[in-house]
């Protein structure tokens, strides 16, 4: 039973966690871990000549190892961030800002993104795109990003996997017609790392982000996946200690910063979460990410075909057979409501529009109820929401 | 009552819905993560509220903290209605009220204050 895992179980029995997309609960063995570093060799990486700051050190060049591991990627091209936002940031600013030094006619260059996107990968780029004057070619869906990549395109943003619905992008096919246009390409894999295996190369891209927390690590933490070559397309945007090779400020101020991941991760990394991470991603593997997905695959299909059955509910996907979200509401209920009353019964799940304004707009919908799967559900799980959901559907519509 | 069943009385059939007549002061609020809408109208003389309406869709929490102020609110001062702290809506409505709700409870009251202030 995968419930005593995870210690929340032990102090909530009642539990039901329906809201992994939002963010996964923590197993013993990652807490563990993060106590650990705490008490046994608390120490800062890389700069300490004693035994605990050796071992933190090595720890996070483990750590460094796995994750590359993990996604199928070089310990080189693994850069430790705060979280996904970070990483999206760090690109999308680091690498307009490298161009606006290097090209004078940015007006004519442009990036390409989809509108379903969730606001932490879509804003950073718009945004920054628009402080560099840049413009932004926004598909209305995916299968729109190809025909909109052309020779003036720098950088092409894709998602996984969305956090609302479950669409199927070919990041690879994407990834070709980026690279034959000499565009770059940034996927956030948030919502599929913990579903799925993610595998870098066959991407193909040059970017990729995900956070911890979402892949049962601690929050604070994530990664940013640069593919090596690509590391000299990125301006660094924070400067300070453990990033810098040489400073001279004798003529003038000279400042040489070290290469690749290095330059990036500046000032002292979060050292108990990226140890934290790398106990989650053993966690994950010592499970099998085919198992995960194979038993997720088999709960939203359960749910999905009793969620079909009635008729009070209205899926925002109705034709999908398994997913790793499924979105929905109850007829003539806020969203608001709904998540309210479960959230009543002890049962967690998102609702409003999930950081995703335009897909909801476009969809016509206020918001949505979301229901996001982990290693730790169950079919019991989907039963009590199921019932829960025939409650609030006759309390708010029947009586 | 069950302040879960009285909250949903006040959502299926609200106080003070639609718009007053003689209306002095409006302010329409948007809580755009929800898409939760309530227009508010007050009419004012000698600095009293004596009259009051609100209209918009939201969640019922929302609306039924609307309803609920609306009450209360017609015949009070001004300077009083600025003085409505979030408690007493929370109080309003009997049940507990987590930080994130409590925005839903308080897009009716802060619309309200606001169109006191824009026009006052």
């Amino acid at each position: 039973m995968l419930k005593e895992l995870f210690p929340i179980f032990n102090h909530k029995p009642e539990l039901v966690y329906l809201d992994t997309a939002a963010t996964a609960l923590k197993p013993t063995v990652v807490l563990k871990e993060i106590f650990d570093y705490y008490t046994l060799y608390s120490s800062n990486i890389a700069r300490g000549f004693y035994p605990i700051a050796d071992m933190a050190t090595q720890k996070v060049i483990d750590a460094r190892k796995k994750v590359a591991e993990f996604v199928s990627a070089k310990p080189n091209e693994i850069v430790f961030t705060s979280g996904a936002t970070d990483g999206m940031n760090k690109v999308a600013l680091g690498m307009l800002g490298k161009i606006s030094k290097e090209k004078s006619d940015l007006g004519s260059l442009n990036v390409v993104v989809c509108e379903n996107e969730h606001h932490s990968s879509l804003l950073p780029i718009v945004a920054q795109a628009q402080n560099f004057g840049v413009q932004v070619k926004i598909a209305k869906e995916y299968s729109e990003i190809e025909s909109l990549i052309d020779s003036k395109t720098v950088l092409v943003y894709v998602t996984l996997a969305s956090n609302v619905l479950n669409h199927k992008v070919d990041v690879a096919r994407i990834s070709e017609v980026a690279h034959k246009n000499s565009a770059f390409v940034l996927v956030d894999a948030c919502q599929a790392v913990s579903h799925r295996e993610v595998n870098f190369r066959e991407l193909g891209c040059d970017f990729l982000v995900f956070s911890g927390h979402k892949l049962y690590g601690p929050t604070g933490v994530g990664v940013l996946v640069v593919k090596e070559f690509a590391y000299s397309k990125l301006d660094p945007i924070f400067f300070g200690g453990g990033a810098v090779e040489d400073v001279s400020f004798e003529s003038n101020v000279k400042i040489t910063l070290k290469t690749g991941f290095e330059a990036i991760e500046t000032g002292t990394l979060p050292i108990a979460e990226i140890i934290g991470m790398a106990a989650a991603i053993d966690f994950v593997n010592g499970i099998s990410m085919k198992t995960i997905s194979q038993k997720e695959q088999e709960l939203s299909a359960y749910l999905l075909s009793q969620l079909k059955s009635l008729d009070f509910v209205e899926l925002l996907e109705p034709d999908l057979e398994h997913a790793h979200v499924i979105s929905f509401n109850i007829k003539n209920v806020h969203s608001h409501d709904v998540a309210f009353m479960l959230g009543q019964k002890n049962i967690c799940v998102r609702a409003g529009q999930h950081c995703a304004h335009l897909l909801h707009k476009k969809m016509g919908l206020h918001g949505s109820v979301r229901v996001s799967f982990g290693i730790y559900n169950s079919v019991e799980d989907c039963d009590r929401l199921l019932s829960e959901l025939k409650e609030i559907n006759s309390m708010f519509n029947e009586r | 009552m069950n302040p879960m069943q009285d909250i949903l009385d006040h959502y299926r059939d609200p106080e003070h819905f639609g718009v007053c007549d003689g209306h002095t002061h409006k302010f329409h609020s948007k809580n755009v993560s929800c898409g939760d809408e309530v227009t508010v109208y007050l009419k004012i003389e000698n600095q009293t509220v004596i009259d009051f309406s609100f209209e918009g869709k939201g969640c019922a929490i929302s609306v039924a903290a609307m309803s609920m102020l609306s009450d209360e609110i017609i015949g009070m001062h001004v300077d009083d209605i600025q003085k409505i702290t979030p408690d007493f809506v929370v109080e309003l409505l009997g049940i507990e009220v987590g930080p994130v709700r409590l925005k839903c409870a308080l897009i009716g009251l802060d619309a309200t204050k606001q169109a006191i202030s824009d026009k006052l």
